[in-house]
């Protein structure tokens, strides 16, 4: 089964740790969400399993093979959206010079995924010139266009208007029906309960819970869960 | 890229095919280039011998210092002494007499210190530093500061003082600081006669012998730089003194005026009163 | 002034010799500016996006290079190219070659800085975008200096303008042959120093326009690139 797994992993800056000892299994499969308040560690999490970053100890896994590698078979969205300056269909094109497809192949993907994301009428603009939601939407699907089996999202939506939201949702459904899998980090309560099938909640850089989305949001298992939840933490 | 890359190898290439053409590098002084004899007299040769002649005109210590190197294949410069150390250093064969031309004292038509009234050189510096009249100075160790240098010596004066100003220029400079404050100098005549911004400077003293300017023309020996192309050297340094390049030489005329007097044969020379500036028509 | 009138008829008359010169200037200049460019650029970049050892080292030299006289760069072509120097066999000293080499030289510390300077912001926005797909230090290079490109043309003129500008290199290491190695600058200086300012301040005037056409292109050129730029 194809899966996420992090082994005993920690990180610390300066002698300060920012992730103690996590270690969980993840089957690849739904939305993912990372929860936690601020400063727990939720976007180092992600860069983690991404593998931008290597943990000080332990081992991140895709299916049995270290995170350090193979980086293009998963999409990964940053909080500000990184736009290259280029048109919107140079960005969408950029990843796919990267893994070699002809340009056939290129052209179909790239109007499909501005159809996908509503920037076609865009398409031939710089890029710097779109809006917060469109650039974001732009990112996300300059992360989906080489068809990773994994879209990696930090806090994709903060800062962004309902309508902004509610675009991205719509993309990220459209992911999962498709058969991907996410994950997620975000402080938006109700974004986790429109979207999670799963909840991972970090504490001061400890994973303290792991399991269905329903059950963390009707009776959480830990104090501090409790606490994040009842909006005291 | 690769096109860039191929781009830049045709034309380094272009320059190097031309490299491979008959031609030599003379090393010579900026006063002789200036004055327009070569772009008179090397067409002559080159279309008589196909060999085309490339001239460096610098100072006479940089154009002795590029034959030293092996850069250039003949030298024709105007500083005896030198001329004498580079054959005796084994770096130069066959040196002979070309030509001469002179240096001419100009200074404002006014003249102030009365030049016009010496009949020589050193009497005209004797005049110019008692009445402390401005003087320019080359001051750029070239063939015609040494000479200035060794008029001054000969005539017994060490020039300093706030009218003396060495500029450390080029001929044409100093004589438009000349020009420009009314002041003395040495010049050689064909940079005066070309100068074109005289102002109210005039040619006040000239014709002394010491003020005469001997050209040599010296073959780099092969012996020192074997790359050096003796033949077609020889064969330029054989046409400057041949009857045909000594008539070219002292038909050339700067504003009417002939500049070189032909010497390398000095008995059969018949123009007994060259330099003179003669007119010619 | 009638000495501008009469630089000012040469000009318009389009003498031969005088397009010639402007030609070979324009030729030693542009190649000079491509060479150096070929090395400049790439490790330009290289310095703004690596850490690697000596590189705090290098560019303090690279940086100090800029300051060094051109006539200081023609000396030390000048005594490589000697026939009594190390690549003396070669015979390119006193050829248009040569006058490339110098130049190149020249420029090469002003586009390298320049180019620096162009990547570092855009490798800061960009760096860990492309982190994340783990894209190779050759395709890095590529991207970067392609999406700099703007800055980077400007910097490569600038290298051009000084080539085009310089006299103190090209004098000692080209000769000034007439015909052959005599370029705009050297022969201002020749023409200056004969005291015929008519035909020097010509070419000045050729040069002041190249100069302002070079000037109006970077202008334009760095106000096609900021589009591209993100607006914070």
């Amino acid at each position: 089964m194809a899966a996420l797994k992090l082994t005993n992993v920690s990180y610390s800056v300066d002698g300060a740790p920012l992730l103690h000892d996590i270690s969980f299994m993840q089957e690849n499969k739904g939305v993912n969400a990372i929860l936690g308040p601020n400063g727990a560690g939720k976007s180092l999490l992600l860069s983690l399993i991404h593998g931008v970053i290597k943990p000080d100890m332990g081992l991140v896994t895709w299916n049995g093979i270290s995170a350090q590698r193979n980086k293009l078979t998963r999409g990964y969205v940053f909080q500000t959206p990184i736009v290259l300056r280029r048109s919107v269909r140079a960005n969408l094109a950029y990843p796919l010079t990267l893994t070699r497809e002809n340009t056939q192949d290129q052209k179909r993907a790239i109007d499909e995924m501005l159809k996908l994301s509503h920037l076609a009428p865009l398409a031939d603009q710089p890029a710097a010139s779109l809006s917060g939601g469109e650039a974001q939407r732009m990112a996300i699907a300059r992360a989906l266009i080489t068809k990773p089996a994994v879209l990696l999202l930090d806090e994709p939506c903060s800062n962004l208007d309902p309508a902004s939201t509610k675009l991205i949702e719509a993309m990220i459904r459209t992911f999962i029906s498709d058969g991907g899998s996410v994950f997620i980090s975000t402080h938006d309560l109700a974004q986790a309960k429109r979207l999670a099938d799963v909840v991972l909640f970090i504490e001061a850089g400890q994973l303290l819970e792991h399991g269905p989305a329903d059950e963390f949001f009707a009776k959480p298992a830990t104090p501090q869960a409790q606490a994040y939840l009842s909006g005291d933490l | 890229m690769i096109r860039i890359i191929l781009a830049l190898l045709i034309t380094t290439l272009s320059t190097a095919v031309h490299a491979g053409d008959r031609f030599i590098t003379l090393a010579s002084t900026t006063s002789t280039q200036n004055s327009g004899l070569y772009d008179y007299l090397l067409p002559l040769f080159t279309a008589k011998t196909g060999i085309e002649v490339r001239v460096i005109s610098v100072g006479t210590g940089q154009a002795i210092t590029i034959a030293k190197n092996g850069d250039a294949d003949v030298l024709l410069v105007h500083h005896r002494p030198s001329e004498d150390a580079f054959v005796a250093g084994g770096y130069g064969i066959e040196r002979r007499d070309v030509m001469y031309n002179d240096f001419v004292i100009v200074g404002p038509k006014s003249d102030p210190a009365v030049v016009s009234n010496q009949t020589n050189a050193s009497g005209g510096l004797m005049a110019i530093s008692e009445t402390q009249s401005l003087f320019i100075s080359r001051g750029d160790e070239s063939g015609t500061h040494k000479r200035e240098k060794d008029l001054w010596a000969k005539a017994g004066i060490m020039p300093a003082g706030n009218w003396y100003r060495d500029i450390g220029a080029g001929m044409g400079a100093a004589l438009n600081m000349a020009s420009s404050v009314n002041a003395y100098t040495l010049s050689d005549r064909g940079t005066w006669l070309s100068f074109g911004n005289k102002g109210d400077l005039g040619m006040l003293l000239s014709g002394d012998e010491t003020l005469f300017n001997p050209y040599g023309i010296i073959l780099v020996n092969p012996a020192k730089h074997a790359h050096v192309k003796i033949d077609m050297a020889r064969s330029f340094s054989n046409w400057m003194v041949s009857d045909e390049g000594q008539k070219a030489i002292g038909a050339f005329t700067v504003q009417n005026l002939q500049l070189f007097c032909p010497n390398a044969h000095p008995d059969q020379n018949s123009d007994a009163i060259c330099p003179s500036s003669k007119p010619r028509n | 002034m009638t000495i501008f009138g009469q630089a000012a008829e040469l000009v318009l008359s389009a003498d031969a010799e005088l397009m010639a010169v402007v030609g070979l200037s324009l030729r030693v200049s542009l190649t000079a500016t491509l060479i150096a460019s070929l090395f400049a650029i790439p490790l330009g970049t290289a310095l703004a996006i690596w850490q690697f050892p000596l590189r705090q080292v290098l560019v303090v030299i690279s940086t100090s290079m800029m300051a060094l006289p051109p006539v200081v760069v023609g000396l030390i072509i000048y005594l490589l190219l000697s026939r009594a120097g190390p690549l003396g066999s070669y015979g390119i000293l006193f050829t248009p070659t040569a006058m490339i080499m110098a130049q190149s030289v020249l420029i090469f510390p002003i586009v390298l800085a320049l180019t620096r300077e162009a990547i570092l912001p855009l490798d800061r926005d960009y760096k860990n975008l492309l982190d994340a797909w783990d894209v190779s230090p050759l395709q890095r290079l590529k991207t970067l200096i392609w999406d700099a490109r703007f800055a980077v043309v400007t910097g490569l003129l600038a290298g051009f303008g000084r080539a085009l500008a310089e006299v103190g290199a090209v004098i000692i290491v080209g000769g000034n042959i007439a015909g052959f190695t005599r370029v705009m600058t050297t022969t201002i200086a020749l023409e200056t120093s004969k005291g015929n300012l008519e035909l020097a301040l010509a070419l000045g005037i050729i040069l002041l326009s190249i100069a302002v056409t070079i000037n109006t292109a970077i202008h334009w050129i760095s106000s096609f690139g900021r589009k591209y730029q993100v607006k914070r």
